[in-house]
């Protein structure tokens, strides 16, 4: 295979697949644990690893059956990339952080910080805007979400304690 | 019959009936409109308040809240493609694409109009045929659920797109997405890889907001244009003349709806696929769906809403809720007194009627509700780009978390969005891989429960007692060829 | 009439005034100086969901905290569970858990944590019986009829529950161990699904608890073969011991556990909110009315039943697994 053909985004997600789908095929009785018995009869009635092999195989077939046909028919043309892949890593890295310090330190800081370097990064230049939805957006998401909907966000004890008693 | 009905008409007129269910309607929108934040979830806290209301004031007020949970989520799906349950997807596939083209008024009018027509017929139907669909219903059991589950994901696959072999990768890696985890059947460990987080599976919210709502924040965030020029228009409201061609769609969907709530436990998603599926499929510009079609908004938000009908009636006639929020009604109606059963109609007819009665007035009610709120919703649109995001990623973040309090559940957010840009730039649709993820985990339980009951002699069974489920089985590959070729040609 | 909605306008304001009230209680040095977090290992919409909506919702007015719900589904209860038992032994964290999913699983999976050194009970809520029902068209006319047909052809009978190791699997297999006998059991997603089988006749014996049945029951739609409990529940239908089938089987304890370490006046403090709650009259009300019974049994009372049930739990695990 030339490296353009397999450089064409399609293709090589279509081998990707082939090559986890085979190797997850393989390697199906590692992977997919075995079920009890009761009394002589399987806990299941089906065996767990039913399922997921012919899942697999076809996946395995389908990519194999595309990639084939790609072959067949390719043409090789310069295809644009996606475009502005840096700002994306930027956006995507902000919302992995956003994801890993969200419990430690607890929503409305976290969400603060992540709203107000979003805002700037997106092209928020007024600095008194950003200021009033990072503070402000946080606050009354979290409590409608604890107080009215009576579900549970994570936050800091402190935090937590000050909202008690200041509503209080 | 006839004398309990106009008995249990003149009791549903009543001001605080009225009153407290356009209370619910309100605050069910409000809260399905939160991703995460689900009707159940408001449905659960608001049933003790529902003790303390007299039976006529507290059932309307949970069927309301659930009724305006259902529209309220199908707000983020056509505004910021951010679909809260596998029901709105459907919808978010044309009705964000017309918000990008600056209709986003048309697209939430229609999706308005449309599911309250879907449940007023279905619940109408239901009232009427409500013994007849209490008996069918019993004929329906794990082989019928196997097989009408199968049908959805051949006719899924064969009518989604133009490059069949790219449908069927993509829901087969859905399919598998929804095998981590432990298996449905015997709670046995699959792909795990050893790791406690992934037993219990992917869930899926990450999922919808991650391959949906993520990439298309990022193309804006990537694509760095101040301003989108015509997404930040409201645009025009419905006219009468948009929804008369969409009249037949609507009909359609509806029937399709009301059919498939009368299977237990299929529910909305393949109600709406269908429907969805259907319309594509008749319609003389099968191309223009997926791309800002009003006529599929319509079809998928009246087929998820005539589910609603049939849903009710093993509630209602035998006692047994069939999902958790007929579960909760359950628990409402019997704090009120009622004990849902064979003998409620018996004993408390008037009662039911008048519930069921609310049922219908709440529809029209939501007509008004929703038609007068819709404006302030669509308005979100025109919030700038650099305030707009911040939110809405703050909203994805804190929906996702509070779906089940993980915070490895942010991390799936961030990975599924990153997947979703690249299946888009390789030309891969999402929407086969997650209908495979939501409809294989019950499509493998609905298979291992007709082998357990078939004690071993699968085929015998399906041949001997089960020839319904049987014919489905042979004809929905023929089905799903029939539509593939017809698209192919018409688009072609 | 609009004076009535007043009414019930007024209620609705004190009760939801109350429980805001109580959330937002003067502040104390002691503890709950913040709502307490109550994690429920199961989906929205759930008997546990539903019970602990009654708790946390009268519970307030006696701790002076509120108590939030936080679903945690997953892995069959495993995911939530294990959550509470890694979470702070402060007493904000507690987890509303079943005896299956405390004392059962620990034989059955390979758990995160360790049911029994983890976690302390602080009150079971309430609990429910099961009862052996059939279709009223059924051959099996008593309990011994469905164990000769059985005896007869292993695994003819068929038998829906509501999932492994669950609710209504633990008594069947009880039952199949006790008696000898060989189900076929064919699993659902919940109790209501597998009664609705056994109605349409696609499964021929399933479990339910009273407070779900006695409408059917009513209605002649079925037949009660065998009730848990040492007492007959209904005159005519024997128990299960009576059936040969001992011990404490068939009964789901809804109980509230609290991470182990916890402070013995933590303990106190929620034991005392548990044990007024039991005397209040609108709680009461509202279990009846959801039709659940209230019997409170405190930490060290339950303690003893839980380490019983742990016995029990594995013996029957190894006797019928292999």
């Amino acid at each position: 295979m030339n490296s353009s053909f397999i450089r064409k985004p399609e293709n090589m997600f279509a081998l990707v697949c082939l090559v986890f789908s085979t190797l997850g095929f393989v390697f199906m009785g590692a992977l997919v644990a075995k079920p009890k018995v009761l009394f002589g009869q399987s806990l299941t009635a089906i065996t767990p690893s039913i399922f997921p092999s012919i899942i697999l195989g076809l996946l395995a077939l389908l990519c194999l059956a595309h990639l084939i046909i790609a072959k067949r028919n390719f043409v090789p043309s310069n295809e644009q990339g996606i475009i502005g892949i840096g700002r994306g890593a930027v956006f995507f890295s902000i919302m992995t952080v956003y994801g890993l310090v969200l419990v430690p330190l607890g929503f409305i800081i976290s969400s603060s910080i992540t709203i107000a370097v979003l805002s700037w990064y997106t092209g928020n230049r007024s600095k008194l805007q950003i200021a009033l939805i990072a503070i402000l957006a946080p606050i009354f998401l979290y409590l409608s979400a604890t107080r009215l909907l009576a579900v549970y966000l994570p936050e800091l004890d402190v935090i937590e304690l000050a909202i008690s008693r200041l509503l209080g | 019959m006839f004398d309990l009905f106009t008995e249990g008409f003149a009791m549903a007129m009543r001001v605080d009936t009225f009153l407290i269910m356009a209370v619910g309607l309100f605050c069910g929108m409000l809260v399905g409109a939160l991703p995460g934040f689900t009707t159940l979830m408001a449905m659960a806290i608001l049933l003790p308040i529902s003790f303390f209301l007299e039976p006529l004031v507290g059932i309307p007020f949970l069927l309301g809240i659930y009724k305006g949970g259902i529209f309220g989520g199908s707000i983020p799906a056509i505004l910021v493609s951010m679909p809260g349950t596998g029901a709105a997807v459907a919808t978010s596939r044309d009705g964000y694409q017309l918000t990008q083209q600056g209709k986003s008024r048309k697209a939430l009018d229609m999706a308005l109009f449309s599911s309250v027509f879907g449940d007023t017929a279905s619940d109408i139907f239901t009232m009427l045929m409500i013994f007849p669909i209490a008996l069918l219903v019993m004929q329906f059991g794990p082989p019928e659920v196997f097989s009408v589950l199968l049908m959805s994901l051949i006719i899924i696959a064969a009518t989604s797109g133009s490059n069949i072999i790219k449908t069927f990768i993509m829901m087969m890696l859905g399919l598998w997405l929804a095998q981590i985890g432990t298996d449905p059947l015997g709670g046995v460990e699959r792909f795990t890889f050893g790791l406690f987080d992934l037993r219990s599976g992917i869930p899926l919210l990450p999922m919808l907001i991650g391959v949906f709502a993520i990439p298309e924040v990022a193309k804006v965030v990537m694509e760095n244009t101040k301003a989108r020029q015509l997404a930040s228009v409201m645009g025009e409201r419905l006219s009468f003349a948009e929804f008369r061609r969409c009249f037949k769609t609507i009909c359609r969907s509806t029937v399709i709806g009301t059919g498939i709530g009368t299977i237990p436990g299929l529910g909305q998603v393949v109600a709406a696929m269908m429907g969805y599926s259907a319309a594509k499929n008749a319609s003389d510009t099968p191309e223009n769906f997926g791309k800002g079609e009003i006529e599929g908004v319509a079809a998928a938000e009246a087929a998820n809403n005539a589910v609603n009908g049939p849903t009710m009636v093993p509630l209602l006639t035998l006692g047994i809720p069939g999902d958790n929020v007929t579960a909760i009604l359950l628990g409402a109606f019997v704090a009120q007194g009622l004990r849902p059963g064979p003998q409620l109609f018996e004993e408390q007819g008037a009662t039911v009627f008048a519930i069921l009665i609310a049922m219908v007035f709440a529809n029209l009610m939501f007509l008004i509700i929703g038609y007068l709120s819709i404006p302030v919703f669509s308005r979100l649109v025109t919030i700038k780009v650099s305030v707009l995001i911040p939110l809405v990623i703050m909203f994805a973040f804190a929906g996702t978390y509070v779906f089940r309090s993980d915070s490895i559940d942010l991390l799936m957010l961030v990975i599924f969005g990153i997947f979703g840009i690249l299946a888009k730039s390789a030309k891969f649709d999402v929407m086969p891989m997650v209908m495979g993820f939501i409809l294989g985990p019950p499509l493998e339980y609905a298979f291992g429960q007709t082998v357990a009951l078939s004690n071993g002699n699968f085929v015998g069974f399906f041949l001997t007692e089960r020839w319904g489920a049987m014919m489905v089985l042979i004809m929905s590959p023929l089905i799903g060829y029939y539509l593939w070729q017809r698209l192919r040609k018409s688009t072609a | 009439m609009f004076v009535k909605s007043l009414k019930t306008a007024g209620k609705l304001l004190a009760f939801t005034g109350a429980a805001f009230a109580a959330s937002l209680g003067t502040a104390q040095a002691e503890y709950p100086e913040k709502p307490i977090t109550l994690v429920i290992p199961f989906g929205a919409g759930g008997s546990h969901d539903l019970n602990s909506r009654v708790v946390t919702s009268i519970i307030p007015t006696y701790l002076n905290q509120a108590m939030i719900v936080r679903l945690t589904p997953g892995a069959g209860g495993q995911k939530g569970s294990q959550e509470v038992a890694s979470s702070e032994a402060d007493g904000y964290t507690l987890l509303f858990s079943h005896n299956y999913l405390d004392m059962l699983k620990p034989h059955v999976d390979n758990l995160p944590y360790n049911a029994m050194e983890d976690f302390i009970p602080i009150a079971r809520v309430n609990y429910a019986p099961i009862a052996v029902i059939v279709n009223a068209d059924s051959p099996f006319q008593t309990f011994e009829d469905m164990i000769k047909a059985s005896e007869a052809e292993p695994r003819s009978v068929s038998m829906a529950h509501s999932g492994n190791w669950g609710a209504l699997f633990v008594p069947a297999a009880q039952i199949m161990k006790s008696r000898g006998v060989q189900l076929n059991l064919v699993p659902y997603e919940g109790g209501g699904p597998a009664t609705q089988a056994m109605l349409s006749g696609d499964a021929d014996v399933t479990m339910g608890f009273p407070s779900v049945i006695g409408p059917l029951l009513e209605a002649g739609k079925i037949r009660v073969l065998a009730t848990s409990g040492p007492e007959r529940i209904y005159d005519d239908v024997p128990t299960l011991s009576e059936s040969g089938v001992e011990g404490d089987i068939g009964f789901m304890h809804r109980v509230v556990l609290a991470p182990a370490g916890t402070p013995d006046d933590v303990v106190a403090k929620l034991e005392a909110a548990f044990t007024a709650l039991q005397e209040d009259k609108t709680y009461k009300r509202l279990m009846g009315r959801l039709g659940e019974n209230v019997d409170l049994m405190l930490g060290d009372e339950y303690q003893a039943l839980r380490e019983a049930q742990s016995v029990a739990y594995k013996e029957l695990v190894d006797a019928i697994t292999q």
